[in-house]
């Protein structure tokens, strides 16, 4: 087996924030319109995709997070279905159903967690966490300090974070030092 | 700065955001028809209203949807917004 | 990709695609060099290298030790060249695994410097330094990547305005310095005659390096109606003193492309 080498992102608490690197996970993202999108999706994962804006799905396999109106990333932890990625392949992408992309190295999951999380991501956000930290299950996408970010509220207080793994040792960086200023 | 109510996303603020110019300027569906100044006035002609302006803007940190705008530019005020493919709102031609 | 996702969204909605970036989802190593199909057969021992199977220019896919990768045949450096893609986290596994095969044909990284060096004796351009937002592939003599078929494509009509066909537009060209030690600044600008004030500014110096491979000063450049200069001498001003230039072909090093094919 070939080495897996991560970001280097060690586990930091702080100020009641606790950072984490949240790998191995699976991310794959999906595209599509059509009725049969839907109902392979459905069918496959077991999980209804979320229509509403800054909304996911979860079921106790899978996270599904709204994107776009034709976009969802869906996540789950590597050990869980190791195959769903080509079933949904071979019954979307393949009949051009939509379109099916792993992208578990294109992100990296930073798990932040903690009663401070959401001072500490407005601290370099644009984004009005009002809404999004009093509802579990939210998400949204927008920039941390300036870098493009995926925002899943898991559980309450639990933030997993998603980053483009060029950019996710610099805005770890960032997170570490920030924690010492909420 | 501003705040721009994405119609897929909801009211998010400007830097989340980035501008493509004037809207409904339509691609010539036979470029090679057209003269010198036919094709220059597509490519570079653009009105740069001071006052009710049409425009393109994409939620491009967001769900990167392309949608138009109607912006008064002399104080930044949002008059609407609406899809791509759908008409501009009457009431402000 | 965001010019893709403006036309996607906005000109051509009809159509059945969809854009996603796997930029950061994969690593790349490139070997290149006369050795890298030895290498390349060490790690993709399946793999079929010939020029009849897999020529300059075509890709493959195949597996290291279970791992998906994809295998192109390019070359920016000039040399028989290979990239390998490989999911990024298995990026370090993959560039340790190049260097341990090469061992034995003497392997050695390089860095961007290097790069750029061999890519300027081929006469390779790189977009945004020796090119800017006014040029046109025939400007930088590179009419053969334009297609002639299609009705339409983007940028073709502007590919015959009456600016973008005229003769005496800025052309990419190939400067020889009359003293082969003199390495011209980039940026630099050239005339033709700097006795006449005001002096008539001609174009400037995109790329300069000393070639060890030719022993001597190279460097690409934009000059007006540099197409029709080839053997003509020019200036290029400094502080302290006059360069003199000869223009020449933009590839200085293997015209034939045997090193391709080596």
């Amino acid at each position: 087996m070939l080495d897996i080498l991560h970001p280097n992102i060690s586990n930091i608490n702080k100020n009641n924030i606790d950072i984490n690197l949240s790998e191995e996970k699976i991310k794959i993202n999906i595209r599509g319109k059509n009725k049969e999108f839907f109902t392979k999706v459905g069918k496959i994962l077991s999980i209804i995709l979320p229509s509403e804006s800054n909304t996911s799905s979860s079921n106790e396999n899978y996270d599904v997070l709204w994107l776009s109106p034709d976009e969802w990333m869906i996540y789950f932890d590597e050990n869980k279905n190791s195959n769903i990625f080509d079933q949904l392949y071979k019954d979307i992408s393949s009949l051009n159903f939509g379109s099916i992309t792993d992208v578990s190295s294109q992100l990296i999951c930073i798990n932040i967690k903690g009663e401070n999380i959401f001072e500490l991501l407005s601290s370099g956000s644009p984004f009005n966490f009002e809404k999004f930290k009093n509802n579990v299950g939210s998400s949204t996408q927008t920039i941390v300090n300036h870098i493009d970010v995926i925002l899943h509220h898991k559980s309450k207080n639990n933030v997993n974070l998603f980053v483009r793994r060029s950019f996710s040792e610099h805005l770890y960086e960032w997170l570490v030092d920030s924690s010492n200023f909420v | 700065m501003f705040l721009i109510n994405c119609p897929f996303c909801g009211e998010r603020d400007q830097s989340e955001f980035s501008s493509g110019g004037e809207a409904h300027i339509v691609r010539p569906k036979q470029p090679t028809e057209l003269s010198d100044d036919e094709w220059a006035e597509y490519l570079f002609m653009r009105k740069n209203i001071k006052g009710i302006q049409f425009e393109r803007w994409n939620h491009v940190h967001g769900c990167r949807k392309w949608f138009n705008i109607v912006r008064d530019t002399s104080n930044d005020k949002i008059l609407s917004v609406y899809k791509m493919g759908e008409k501009p709102p009457v009431n402000y031609k | 990709m965001s010019k893709l996702e403006d036309y996607l969204q906005t000109e051509w909605p009809e159509l059945d695609v969809y854009l996603t970036s796997v930029t950061d989802h994969y690593s790349t190593a490139s070997i290149c060099g006369p050795n890298s199909k030895k290498i390349l057969n060490k790690l993709f021992p399946n793999l079929d290298l010939s020029d009849e199977n897999f020529p300059h220019m075509s890709f493959k896919e195949d597996k290291l030790e279970n791992i998906n990768c994809r295998i192109m045949r390019i070359s920016f450096t000039g040399e028989l060249s290979y990239e390998i893609n490989i999911e990024s986290k298995y990026g370090h596994s993959l560039w340790k695994m190049c260097i341990e095969a090469g061992k034995e044909f003497n392997l050695t990284p390089y860095g961007t410097e290097t790069m750029h060096l061999l890519r300027a004796e081929k006469g390779f351009i790189i977009v945004g330094q020796d090119t800017d937002g006014t040029m046109t592939p025939s400007d930088l003599q590179m009419d053969w990547i334009v297609s002639k078929k299609k009705y339409d494509f983007i940028g073709k009509r502007s590919l015959y305005r009456s600016d973008t066909i005229r003769e005496d537009r800025k052309q990419l060209v190939g400067l020889l310095t009359d003293d082969p030690k003199e390495i011209l600044e980039e940026g630099a600008q050239i005339v033709s005659d700097v006795k006449s004030k005001p002096i008539d500014m001609l174009g400037h110096v995109t790329s300069s390096y000393f070639s060890p491979n030719l022993n001597k000063s190279i460097a690409l450049a934009v000059v007006r109606s540099g197409k029709t200069m080839k053997g003509q001498k020019l200036i290029i001003p400094m502080e302290n003193k006059n360069i003199n230039v000869t223009v020449s072909d933009t590839i200085f090093l293997d015209k034939e492309n045997k090193r391709l094919n080596a």
